[in-house]
C-alpha cells in the first residue's frame, strides 16, 4: 500500500514537471504567434472600417494543442496526488497552488472558441506557469491533514469552489488587463491590431465574474459552515476569512459599477485588476496571515 | 453702487432629507463605493494584527503589545492605533460601515419590492418602429408574406420555442405588439439574494446580543466543569485520547469521551467528541478545540479531609515555557508547574511537579507565599498545613462551548443569498419586444432586445431571430450594423 502511494506521488511529480515543460513551450509558441501577428498586422493586414483594433484572430492551433497537452499532464498530476493522499489535493499551499494553475487552464479551455481572443493565451499561460513556479518553491511532500481538515466533503467543496472562483478571477484579470492595454495603446501601434476588441474583452471579464462571484460566495458560506462545525463559530474575523470577504466585496463593487454607464469600461476593468490583487493576497496569505488557516502549511512538517 | 440681493434661505424639508437619504442608500454608485471601502477595511484587518481581549483589558499589557508592533509598523503605530486598526472589527467606523451595508440592502429590497407591487405604467409598452430599431444595439427587421395576424402568431411561436413567455400582447391600429421575457424571476432572485444578505447580517447581530460562548473551557481527564450562563449544564471528561502521526510531529486525531449533565443528571453519556463531530444539546453545542497537559492532584486539609481530588488543567506557561496551572481552595491558592514538554527541563524533573502554596485572605487575589515544594509522583508532601499528593500526569481537553439561537436564521439568509445569486448569474433576464405591422405586401416584424445584457446577448438574440425567421418564412433581416443578410428563403 505504501509503495503504491509512493509510486502515485512520483507520477504526480512527473506530471507536474511535464506540465510545466509543455506549458512553457505553449507560452513560447503563443508569443511567437503573437509577434508574428503583430508584424503582419503592422505591414500587410488591412484595417477594418471601424478601426484596426477590431481584428480578432484565434491563437495558433500549435499553442492550443500544447495547452491541452499541458493541461492533461497537470490533470494526471492532480489525480495521482489525490489517489496518493487519499483526499482532495487541497491540504497545503503547494497543492493549492498546483490546483489553482489547473483551474486557470481549465477556465481558459472551457471558454467558447469565439471568446479565446489573441493575447489571452500567453497571458493565461504566464499566469499558470507563474503559479507552477511558485509551487516549486514550496514543500511538496504529501502530509496527512490535521484533524480540523479531516472532512473530505467540505474540504473538496469549500476549496473546490475557491479554486473555480480564483481561476475565473484570473481570466477576468487577463481580460481587464488587455482591455486597459487596448485603451492605452495608440491606434498607430501594430499591437493594437493584435489586441482583441474592447467590447469583447469587457464581455469576457463580466462573464468570468458571473462564474467567480457566486463561487466565491459559496466558498465563504461553506467555509463558515465548516468553521461552525469544527470550531463552533461560523465567523471569527480570521485573516483569510476577512481577505476572502474583501475579495468578494471588490467583485460586488464591480458588478454595481456595471449598472452605471459612466463607470463601465475603464473603471470596471480597474476593479477587476484590484479584485485579482485581492485574490492573490487571499491565496498567498497563508505565508503571513496565521489564524485558522495557518495549518495550510508552507513549511515542512 | 452695488445692490445686495437678499436671497431667501434654502430650506430643506424633512421630506427632502428623507428623499436624499433614500437616494443615497439606493444608489448603485454609492453601493459600489461603500463596498470598496468595506473591502479595503477588511484587507487592513487581514494584514494588521489584532490585540486580543486579554491584552486590551490591561493598559500596561496593551502598551507593551503596541511596542512589539513598532518592529513592523515603526512610527505608524500611534496612527494605526488612533484609527482603531488594532481593534478594527470593534471600531465605531467599521461598525458604521456594516450598518450602512445592512440599511442599504434593506432599502434596495424595499424599493424593488415596492416597484414589483406597484409597477410603473407604460413600462411594458412595446413601441419600437422599424426605423427606430436600427439605432438599437440589438435589433432585427424581418419581412414576410403572411398577414399581420399570422405573422404575430408565428412570432409568438418562435419566441415560445426559445423559452420565452409572452408577457404582454396588444393589438392596435399600428399592428401587434408583443413583449416576451425569459428567466423573468431574475429580478425576484436578485431581491432574494439581497434580502438573504440583509437577513444574515441582522441575524448575526441578534446572535451576538442573545448568544453566549465559552471559547476555552479546559477540562482535565476525570474532572467536570459547569457550563454556566443559566444553562444548568455541566461536562465531565471521562477520557481523552490523542493519537499522533508516526513520521511527523502532528496529531492525527484527538477524541474526548465526555458525559453531559443537565442539573446533575446525565443526558449524554460517553459521547465521543472530535474536531469535526460536535455535541449539540438544547441549542448548546460543544466542540473539541485544543488539548494539553494536566495532573491528577489530591489535597488534604490539616484534619485529613480531602479538599480537592481531580485533574488540574495546565493551560498556562511560566516564563521558562513550563506548563502551569492555578487552583484555588478556601484560604489557599496553588500554582503548579510541570516539566517542560521538550524534555530539556533540569529544574522541574520528569515525574515531579513544583507546587507553590499561597495563603490568601478573603480580600486578596495574590496572597502570601507559604512555601514551594517539589512533589514526586505518588509521594505525599506536606506544605502550609496541607498534604499534597501528585497522583499522575494526565491531559486536559479544550472545549469550545457556544449557544447562538440566531444561527438557523444566519444559514437561512445565507441559503437565500446563494440560491438567489446562482439564479441571477446562471439564468440572466432576457427581454424581446416585437412589433408586427402590415407593409402592403405582407407584414414587417421588428424585433428589439429589451435590455442590454453583455454576455451572450448577440448569440441569444440571433437564436430568437432565427427561430422567428423559420416560423415566418421570412426573407431578409437587418441586424444592428445595418447589414442585410439573405436567408435563402423566398421573399
Amino acid at each position: 500500500m505504501g509503495s503504491l502511494s509512493e509510486s502515485l506521488a512520483r507520477v504526480a511529480l512527473l506530471g507536474y514537471f511535464a506540465a510545466g515543460t509543455v506549458l512553457g513551450l505553449a507560452l513560447l509558441s503563443s508569443w511567437i504567434g503573437l509577434m508574428g501577428t503583430r508584424i503582419l498586422a503592422g505591414s500587410r493586414l488591412p484595417s477594418s472600417p471601424s478601426g484596426a483594433h477590431t481584428l480578432r484572430i484565434p491563437p495558433s492551433s500549435v499553442a492550443r494543442g500544447l495547452v491541452w497537452l499541458g493541461f492533461a499532464a497537470l490533470s494526471l498530476s492532480v489525480a495521482a496526488r489525490t489517489a496518493a493522499a487519499g483526499r482532495p489535493p487541497y491540504a497545503n499551499q503547494y497543492e493549492f497552488a498546483v490546483a489553482f494553475a489547473w483551474t486557470v487552464l481549465a477556465g481558459y479551455l472551457l471558454l467558447p472558441r469565439e471568446r479565446v481572443v489573441r493575447g489571452l493565451t500567453p497571458a493565461v499561460l504566464a499566469l499558470a506557469l507563474g503559479l507552477l513556479l511558485y509551487a516549486s518553491t514550496l514543500p511538496s511532500a504529501i502530509t496527512p491533514p490535521v484533524p480540523a481538515l479531516q472532512n473530505r466533503l467540505l474540504l473538496g467543496l469549500h476549496v473546490g469552489c475557491a479554486l473555480v472562483a480564483y481561476g475565473a478571477n484570473a481570466v477576468a484579470f487577463v481580460a481587464a488587463l488587455l482591455f486597459l492595454a487596448q485603451r492605452q495603446v495608440r491606434v498607430r501601434s501594430g499591437w493594437v491590431r493584435v489586441l482583441p476588441d474592447a467590447r469583447l474583452l469587457d464581455e469576457l471579464g463580466y462573464g468570468a465574474v458571473m462564474v467567480s462571484f457566486p463561487m466565491l460566495g459559496a466558498t465563504l458560506l461553506l467555509g463558515s459552515w465548516w468553521s461552525s462545525i469544527a470550531w463552533g463559530s461560523y465567523w471569527s474575523w480570521d485573516p483569510k476569512q476577512s481577505a476572502t470577504l474583501a475579495t468578494w466585496l471588490v467583485y460586488a463593487a464591480y458588478l454595481h459599477t456595471r449598472v452605471n454607464r459612466e463607470w463601465q469600461g475603464r473603471g470596471s476593468a480597474l476593479l477587476l485588476v484590484l479584485g485579482f490583487c485581492a485574490t492573490l493576497l487571499t491565496f498567498a496569505g497563508n505565508l503571513f496571515f496565521g489564524g485558522l488557516h495557518s495549518y495550510a502549511g508552507v513549511t515542512d512538517a | 453702487m452695488t445692490t445686495k440681493l437678499n436671497r431667501p434661505p434654502v430650506r430643506r424639508s424633512a421630506e427632502d432629507l428623507v428623499n436624499l437619504l433614500w437616494r443615497l442608500f439606493s444608489s448603485a454608485q454609492v453601493a459600489a463605493v461603500g463596498l470598496g471601502l468595506l473591502g479595503a477595511a477588511l484587507v487592513a484587518g487581514a494584514l494588521i494584527p489584532r490585540a486580543s481581549v486579554q491584552v486590551r483589558s490591561s493598559t500596561r499589557a496593551y502598551e507593551a503589545w503596541l511596542d512589539e508592533r513598532r518592529e513592523v509598523f515603526g512610527p505608524a503605530v500611534p496612527i494605526l492605533d488612533a484609527l482603531g486598526l488594532f481593534n478594527l472589527y470593534n471600531s465605531w467606523w467599521f461598525r458604521l460601515l456594516l450598518c450602512w451595508l445592512a440599511v442599504s440592502l434593506g432599502v434596495y429590497v424595499f424599493a424593488r419590492t415596492e416597484r414589483r407591487i406597484h409597477p410603473r405604467r407604460g413600462t411594458l409598452a412595446p413601441t419600437t418602429r422599424p426605423a427606430a430599431a436600427r439605432s438599437v444595439a440589438l435589433s432585427s427587421v424581418l419581412s414576410s408574406h403572411q398577414d399581420v395576424e399570422d405573422a404575430a402568431r408565428a412570432a409568438e411561436h418562435g419566441l415560445r420555442s426559445c423559452g420565452y413567455a409572452i408577457r404582454s400582447a396588444r393589438t392596435g391600429s399600428e399592428g401587434v405588439h408583443l413583449l416576451a421575457e425569459r428567466n423573468r424571476w431574475h429580478r425576484l432572485a436578485n431581491v432574494a439574494s439581497h434580502l438573504g444578505m440583509a437577513g444574515m447580517l441582522i441575524a448575526a447581530a441578534v446572535g451576538q446580543l442573545t448568544g453566549w460562548q465559552e471559547p476555552a473551557a479546559a477540562v482535565a481527564e476525570g474532572s467536570h466543569v459547569e457550563l454556566g450562563h443559566g444553562s444548568g449544564l455541566s461536562v465531565r471528561v471521562n477520557d481523552f485520547t490523542p493519537s499522533w502521526h508516526t513520521h511527523i510531529d502532528a496529531p492525527r486525531d484527538y477524541v474526548t469521551d465526555l458525559t453531559l449533565l443537565k442539573d446533575g443528571v446525565p443526558v449524554r453519556e460517553n459521547f465521543l467528541l472530535r474536531v469535526n463531530a460536535p455535541l449539540s444539546y438544547e441549542g448548546v453545542s460543544i466542540h473539541q478545540a485544543f488539548f494539553g497537559p494536566a495532573i491528577q492532584l489530591r489535597v488534604r486539609g490539616a484534619g485529613g479531609a480531602t479538599l480537592y481530588h481531580q485533574g488540574l488543567a495546565l493551560t498556562q506557561r511560566d516564563p521558562e515555557n513550563r506548563p502551569a496551572g492555578i487552583m484555588s481552595l478556601p484560604g489557599y491558592r496553588l500554582e503548579v508547574l510541570a516539566p517542560r514538554l521538550d524534555g530539556t527541563d533540569t529544574v522541574v524533573r520528569p515525574g515531579t511537579t513544583r507546587i507553590r502554596l499561597y495563603r490568601v485572605a478573603a480580600t486578596e487575589t495574590e496572597g502570601q507565599l507559604l512555601g514551594e515544594v517539589d512533589a514526586v509522583r505518588g509521594t505525599p508532601v506536606a506544605a502550609g498545613g496541607l498534604t499534597l499528593l501528585f497522583e499522575r500526569e494526565t491531559q486536559y481537553s479544550g472545549l469550545h462551548v457556544t449557544k447562538n439561537p440566531a444561527v438557523p436564521y444566519v444559514w437561512g439568509g445565507a441559503g437565500l443569498m446563494l440560491v438567489g445569486m446562482m439564479y441571477v448569474f446562471a439564468l440572466p433576464y432576457r427581454q424581446v419586444r416585437v412589433r408586427v405591422e402590415a407593409d402592403g405586401v405582407g407584414s414587417t416584424v421588428t424585433l428589439v432586445a429589451g435590455r442590454s445584457r453583455p454576455m451572450g446577448r448577440s448569440a441569444e438574440f440571433e437564436r430568437v431571430v432565427a427561430a422567428i425567421t423559420l416560423d415566418l418564412g421570412a426573407g431578409r433581416r437587418r441586424t444592428r450594423a445595418g447589414e442585410e443578410k439573405r436567408d435563402g428563403i423566398a421573399v
